[in-house]
């Protein structure tokens, strides 16, 4: 194919190649045309205090020279006596000292208070300064990454970041973060995932896994994402508007992330030490009956139904268990610690030229059961920086490595049952150290350790950027990548997971296997051009990119064993059958631009757009177009605040609108297929319709609006910025609804339906006191995102009839309304919207409950005292969410239950919130507690406050002033949380999984 | 001077490069995004140049009714829900609403089980009509292949489109593929559907080849074809053609009765028309496994009225019924399919026509057109295998009655047949009302699927009674 391609197009590229090579040797001479430097400047450079600063670049202005300082601060280059010098670092206001014909130069460098100024941001294709940016982009560095016990790079972003709302599943190690950037804006629930660039290379989030074997792992199975390591990460961009997202064309409607990982520094070579260990638990548990409580709510529940005797089968309450045992449930089978070790080595260096960084890191995390199950990750990262003595060529190479483990056993299945289990159970273990199964009266809930899931999963990142500089101002770039993702997954059922008296043998033992691979290589070459024409800044962008991404995997299932010991080899199954056997391609070719106007430093128009080619599509809707146009007005720099004692020291304001686009609807969905239907007849495999054709379906798109305000006071010590934005989503990629005589329940097509997200983000940040030995610096942010479903034609008859009301976000619920427990007959009553006399149709589910967050944010503050420093982050998040009754069993049936019950109606007369206890078998406590889970009573407010991350460090010894440093520090993650929710955790929202976890570490690092 | 110079030279070789990128960019756009098929999927031009890959396509259709059309021997199919509807089984449990509103005939037009009724079969229909285009347009296939597979197609086109309509009264009768004029589709007279019907029948069974002795069962054949067309004639009133059908089966087909009640559900029967394959060797039906009964007071039993209403001595009490015993009480269960695990070897297969309908449609078309000793001799063929005394000589109208009690006793929880019966013959208020309080007239037909009329006005009004 790729042969064929070459073919094809053999006189174009024939062409261009020539027109390219056409190019140098012009080049070639001019660069020698340069005068040789005159002299030798050298001189030191020292930070306010005088102290000398190590690895400052030193460059010669309007030349390709340039040095950095040494341990001493000392630099020597050669230059011309009317040269420029431009130094910088990180950290501090860069400076440009005019030589005026001196042999010493030294230089004393401002600490930037704000670290606001010249923050650079990675726009993906470009760079752009934090003070000249035209679009939404915010950035989340090392810095505050590293000072997170965490292990997956989401988890780094949340309460950091405005306009994203970042979640996690589990606490369990190893699983996913879910994050959305300003909101659903596609109906298909799998269609929101951001786009998610790793050094300049797209990074498919959906996962490898096989959803019967990481049943273990909430949500869609095992993101590739987690595979990242944050040591790794020198920073996370997101890009949220027209503006920025519009240069990634038809895969930037959800927003971008783009993660960089770190480079190597010119100057000395630094070796870094990093260990730390941390032990973990549970942050919340529900406060349950005890055996008294519940012994109480039995026999009432008995009494109530009128069942007389209690049964024989009861065995929690008619004595055949102990009625004095009680048991935490909770606390036994997922009350264990977690034990966190992470080591981290780090070597960096190099001259101006050449740089390098090796990063290496390992992880490893217990999970909280019983048993033992955990996460482990290694790391590797190497990373290569070189530029040609005359600087015309630079050269970047980068690679990660990145391999996980994971352990898990049928850990939701723990957490179901320690909330449901009678705290007067029997106990796990007999006398003799077996499985205690109480002569068959219980399902000992251990039994789920039996039952195994183990994950391995690898991760290739490697990246080469070349950059060569045909003339000043002229750069030919050239991205090239290459991304692979391994994933093997095993789960074990074995026999073991049932009672031995049932004598189930290992002939029912079940296992699992899945082996996925995706493979994806991407070329982006490039040109850019910067000129200064007078106060006219220009800087044009032009680029193609090609990308191709392989996936396959390989599912089995395979039962019937001889014996369990045999359950993880395929060839020893009497019965093994394939799940799944897939293998997809994914073709991606673009031409992308970027021009950007910069007049007097005042006023900046930035344009993007992209031209792309996607393999998603039908040959009639391949290509499509996409833009934005983003400007922007630094009206501090105008002479009215220019002059005079301005408290404004800053002053910006911004608009953008454009489109970006989605083609997240999976691969070959256009073409006309029949596929293999999973079943046999005469044993051959069934070839069924894969779906009811239709080639002319193309991207989602979004139109994005923004206006944005940024204010600095006071030099800056006070930053403001505030933004408004409008995103529409139409051309809803989605299963146009049919009705059934085609054949079909929908086809794949772009629904006129529009989908409107629009809000509001504030970030703060200040600078409140500065002194030499102290400073405290706040940030907060706070987003107030609002999602609607603006229209959708015949909503009705479509299968999203009963879960999307036009005028209503897209995340609501439709449900009951409770009208509380009757005082006469102690059971919930609902409110009979259609008048039929029965609580039943779907047109009683009149009350809608947005589950979408209403607000949220974080608030940090950073406070350094001596040697000290201090990081507080609170993140919190106003929000409804379905809370304990949701998956609740009926209160006086054989489960426990939170302490809430104890307020149930008794007798007539009584007002509660709680129905009468029932053991579940008369049908209307049964049925009253069926409905109160689909009511408005089983949503509830999830809001919460959580001091999401505490970090003390204290320096023992500076690197920049002895040339070792020491720092040693201790740090918390999901420390204490503020909520009135009923569950086990507001932010997972769900009493079915772990909550997070909280995490304390210790640890040091030296650096030499 | 200079400086302008440069900046010229420099705009122009920017441009040139440029052009230069867009040349590559022009000349492999449209060529670098195509991407070869998935392994596991073929293109619909592909399947039907390939006798082998019909067949799978066919393959689908089938082990559609096996699995998860209105066929299915699982608890969703006609045999257990309409057995419920109508007076067969007796629903125990509380706890299985969506099985009570059939048991006490409230099926609302929302209904989960309706629109899966609905929606399986016209999606078989589909698949069918898919077939139907592809096979007339493929270069590959021989003339014999295309005529099986034709024949084939439109009998399926034609057996699910009957139980369509007789489950919902006039419904479209779908010919093509294309969703746009399907979408917008009308329903049908009654008689009109008996037409097409009577059409794609007499056409499949043109079609399919009249392989005598005992062919492989698991796909329609000639006979299968025909024994639909007896029906389709009896159910229509057309008795003189129904009874020249029924005869034509059972005296061409060299297909016979089982004299052993036990072998009649046997993969090897010799009265079978039609069966379905299993999914596996060694697996047995979804019937066996619905109405399979270990422990006393099961969910679903056979109805004390069909209990009660079996002659003494009928040998298919104690051949095809089986019963749990406690304290007293039987609860007795159908016992037709007796396998409800797995085998060594597949022993059963779900029966889709049989032979001893066809024997009954004979008996009722014989005597509707005034041949009562003809009738006689068909039903007492059915008696006499069930041990049971024949019948002798009687007025029309009593022996009528006699061949639908035979069928209710011949024909029990066998896809709906006893609810069909009670319709097509106007008794069903007669007979259900008074031992079902819910009944109304109206129910002799379920309600459309809800969303089916909102998806598609052209559908309303709903029927009757919803």
């Amino acid at each position: 194919m790729k042969i064929q391609w070459i073919k094809a197009n053999r006189f174009s590229l024939f062409l261009a190649i020539n027109m390219l090579l056409a190019l140098w040797p012009s080049q070639t001479l001019e660069a020698a045309m340069a005068p040789p430097p005159q002299a030798t400047v050298a001189g030191t450079v020292t930070d306010s205090d005088g102290n000398p600063l190590v690895g400052v670049s030193v460059q010669v202005v309007d030349t390709q020279r340039g040095t950095i300082t040494d341990i001493d601060g000392s630099f020597t280059i050669q230059a011309n006596p009317d040269d420029t010098l431009y130094i910088s670092i990180i950290g501090f206001k860069p400076l440009s000292v005019p030589i005026k014909g001196r042999k010493t130069v030294n230089i004393k460098l401002e600490e930037d208070v704000t670290q606001l100024g010249e923050v650079v941001l990675n726009a993906g294709y470009y760079t752009v300064s934090e003070r000249e940016r035209t679009g939404s982009i915010e950035k989340v560095s090392s810095g505050d990454i590293e000072k997170q016990p965490v292990s997956n790079p989401l988890a780094a972003l949340q309460g950091r970041v405005s306009g994203a709302s970042v979640v996690q599943t589990s606490g369990l190690p190893g699983t996913n973060f879910s994050i959305q950037i300003r909101g659903q804006n596609s109906i298909r629930s799998g269609g929101n995932e951001p786009l998610y660039v790793i050094d300049g290379v797209p990074f498919s989030s959906s996962s490898l896994g096989e959803q019967q074997a990481s049943i273990p792992i909430p949500g869609r199975g095992v993101s590739p994402l987690n595979n990242i390591n944050p040591n790794d990460i020198e920073s996370i961009e997101i890009l949220k508007d027209a503006d920025a997202t519009a240069i990634y064309g038809s895969r930037g409607a959800n927003g971008v992330v783009l993660i960089t990982t770190k480079k190597g520094r010119a100057g000395v070579t630094q070796v870094t030490f990093n260990v730390s260990t941390g032990m973990g638990s549970v942050s919340n548990y529900l406060d349950l009956l005890s055996t008294d409580e519940y012994l109480e709510m039995r026999r009432e529940a008995y009494a109530n139904d009128g069942i007389e005797p209690i049964p024989s089968n009861a065995y929690d309450v008619n004595g055949t268990w102990d009625q004095d045992r009680n048991t935490d449930w909770q606390r036994e089978l997922f009350g264990n610690t977690s034990y966190m070790t992470n080591v981290q080595g780090s070597v960096s260096g190099g001259s101006e030229q050449t740089q390098f960084l090796l990063n290496g890191s390992y992880f490893d995390q217990t999970d909280v059961f019983p048993g033992d199950f955990g996460n482990t990750k290694v790391s590797g990262l190497a990373n290569l920086n070189h530029r040609s003595e005359n600087g015309r060529l630079s050269l970047n190479l980068s690679t990660n490595f990145i391999s996980e483990e994971n352990d898990l056993p049928n850990g939701s299945s723990l957490v179901v049952e320690a909330l449901l289990l009678p705290p007067n159970a029997p106990s796990l273990y007999d006398e003799n150290g077996e499985l205690n199964w109480e002569d068959s009266t219980w399902n000992n809930p251990l039994r789920h350790l039996e039952s195994e899931y183990r994950s391995s999963a690898t991760t290739l990142i490697s990246n080469a950027g070349i950059t060569y500089r045909i003339m000043d101002g002229l750069d030919f770039r050239t991205n090239l990548g290459y991304i692979e993702n391994h994933l093997s997954e095993l789960r074990t059922v074995p026999s073991t997971i049932y009672n031995p008296a049932f004598g189930v043998g290992s002939e029912f033992s079940l296992a699992i296997h899945n082996t996925g691979k995706r493979s994806s290589y991407i070329a982006e070459p490039q040109l850019q051009w910067k000129h200064q024409f007078g106060s006219l800044q220009l800087d044009i962008l032009t680029g193609l990119s090609f990308q191709e991404q392989r996936s396959s995997r390989v599912s089995q299932r395979a039962t019937g064993f001889s014996s369990n010991s045999l359950i993880e080899s395929l060839s020893a199954a009497s019965d093994v059958s394939i799940l799944a056997d897939l293998e997809q391609e994914y073709r991606y070719h673009a031409v992308f631009g970027r021009l950007n106007l910069n007049y007097k430093g005042r006023y900046f128009l930035n344009l993007t757009g992209r031209r792309d080619g996607s393999s998603r599509f039908g040959p009639e809707k391949r290509f499509a177009n996409f833009g934005a146009i983003g400007a922007a007005w630094l009206f501090s720099e105008e002479e009215l605040f220019k002059n005079g004692q301005s408290f404004l020291s800053f002053g910006k304001l911004r608009a953008s609108y454009g489109t970006s686009g989605n083609d997240q609807i999976g691969d070959y969905q256009y073409l006309d297929t029949y596929s293999f239907g999973g079943t046999q007849y005469q044993n051959n495999p069934v070839l069924l319709p894969t779906r009811l054709f239709n080639p002319n379906f193309s991207w989602e798109s979004n139109k994005k609006l923004e206006f944005g305000l940024e204010l600095g006071f006071w030099n800056d010590r006070i930053m403001l910025s505030g933004n408004y934005y409008r995103n529409r989503s139409s051309n809803q990629l989605v299963g146009i609804p049919l009705p059934g005589t085609t054949g079909f329940s929908s086809i794949n097509g772009n629904l006129n339906a529009t989908v409107e997200n629009k809000g509001l983000e504030f970030e703060w940040q200040s600078v409140n006191i500065k002194g030499r030995d102290f400073r405290w610096t706040t940030s907060f942010n706070l987003t107030i995102p609002k999602n609607r479903l603006v229209s959708f034609p015949n909503l009705e008859g479509s299968t999203f009839a009963n879960s999307l009301v036009i005028g209503e976000p897209l995340n609501i619920l439709k449900l009951y309304r409770n009208l509380g427990v009757d005082p006469e007959t102690g059971i919930h009553e609902f409110e009979d919207f259609n008048g039929d006399g029965a609580i039943a149709s779907n047109d009683d589910r009149e009350v809608i409950r947005n589950l979408d967050p209403e607000y949220y944010g974080g608030l940090n503050n950073s406070i350094m005292v001596g040697k000290f420093t201090f990081d507080v982050l609170f993140q919190f998040s106003k929000q409804l969410g379905w809370n304990y009754w949701r998956d609740a069993s009926i209160p006086g049936s054989r489960n426990n239950q939170p302490r809430e019950v104890m307020n149930r109606w008794q007798q007539v007369g009584d007002v509660s919130d709680v129905q009468r206890f029932s053991i579940g078998q008369s049908i209307d406590p049964l049925i009253g507690h069926f409905n109160y889970q689909q009511s408005d009573g089983a949503v509830s407010d999830a809001s919460f406050i959580r001091l999401k991350t505490l970090s003390v460090s204290y320096e023992v010894s500076n690197v920049k002033q002895k040339g070792f440093g020491c720092q040693v520090f201790l740090r918390g993650q999901n420390l204490w949380t503020w909520t009135d929710y009923l569950g086990l955790d507001p932010e997972t929202r769900s009493n079915q999984t772990v909550p997070p976890l909280r995490m304390v570490s210790i640890g040091t690092q030296l650096t030499f | 001077m200079k400086t302008l110079n440069i900046s010229f030279r420099k705009v122009l070789q920017a441009g040139y490069l440029t052009l230069a990128l867009l040349f590559l960019a022009l000349g492999s756009c449209e060529d670098f995004v195509d991407v070869d098929l998935p392994k596991d999927q073929i293109t619909g031009e592909i399947v039907f140049q390939d006798p082998a890959t019909v067949e799978a396509a066919l393959g689908r259709i089938y082990s559609q009714l096996r699995e998860n059309a209105f066929s299915t021997g699982r608890s969703s199919g006609i045999t257990y829900l309409m057995g419920h509807y109508a007076d067969e089984l007796t629903l125990n449990a509380i706890d299985l609403p969506n099985v009570q509103v059939y048991a006490n005939n409230n099926v609302l037009p929302s209904d989960n089980t309706v629109k899966g009724y609905w929606d399986t079969g016209y999606s078989m229909i589909y698949e069918a009509n898919r077939i139907m285009e592809g096979v007339d347009a493929s270069t590959e296939l021989s003339m014999e292949e295309k005529s099986q597979f034709m024949g084939e197609a439109k009998f399926l086109r034609a057996y699910a489109h009957f139980y369509l309509m007789h489950l919902f009264g006039p419904v479209p009768y779908i010919t093509g593929t294309d969703y746009r004029v399907n979408s917008e589709i009308a329903r049908l007279e009654v008689e009109q559907v008996y037409q097409k019907l009577i059409e794609d029948l007499t056409s499949a069974k043109e079609s399919l080849p009249t392989l005598s002795g005992n062919p492989e069962k698991a796909r329609a054949n000639h006979w299968a074809a025909s024994a639909l067309l007896a029906r389709v004639f009896l159910y229509q009133g057309d008795s003189e053609s129904a009874l020249a059908e029924a005869e034509y089966v059972i005296n061409q087909s060299g297909y016979f009765l089982e004299t052993d009640l036990d072998n009649v559900f046997l993969i090897g029967s010799t009265e079978t028309l039609w069966h379905l394959d299993t999914e596996l060797e060694g697996t047995n039906t979804y019937e066996g496994f619905t109405f399979r009964v270990d422990i006393p007071n099961p969910d679903t039993v056979l109805s004390e009225t069909l209990i009660n209403s079996f002659e003494a001595g009928d040998a298919r009490f104690s051949s095809w019924i089986n019963g749990v015993e406690d304290a007293g009480t039987t609860w007795y269960f159908p016992f037709k399919y007796k396998q409800a695990s797995n085998t060594e070897q597949t022993l059963e297969r779900s029966v889709m026509l049989r032979l001893a309908e066809i024997y009954l449609i004979a008996a009722e078309a014989a005597t509707q057109t005034g041949n009562t000793t003809q009738g006689l001799m068909y039903l007492n063929a059915i008696r006499e295998r069930a041990d049971l005394a024949p019948l002798g000589a009687s007025d029309a109208n009593i022996l009528l009655e006699a061949i639908w009690e035979e069928r209710q006793h011949e024909l029990f929880t066998e896809l709906g047949h006893r609810f069909f019966d009670l319709k097509r013959t106007e008794r069903a208020t007669q007979v259900l009302q008074p031992i079902k309080p819910d009944w109304q007239a109206t129910d002799v037909l379920l309600p459309l699927p809800e969303s089916e009329l909102l998806a598609n006005p052209e559908l309303k009004p709903q029927n009757d009674g919803y």
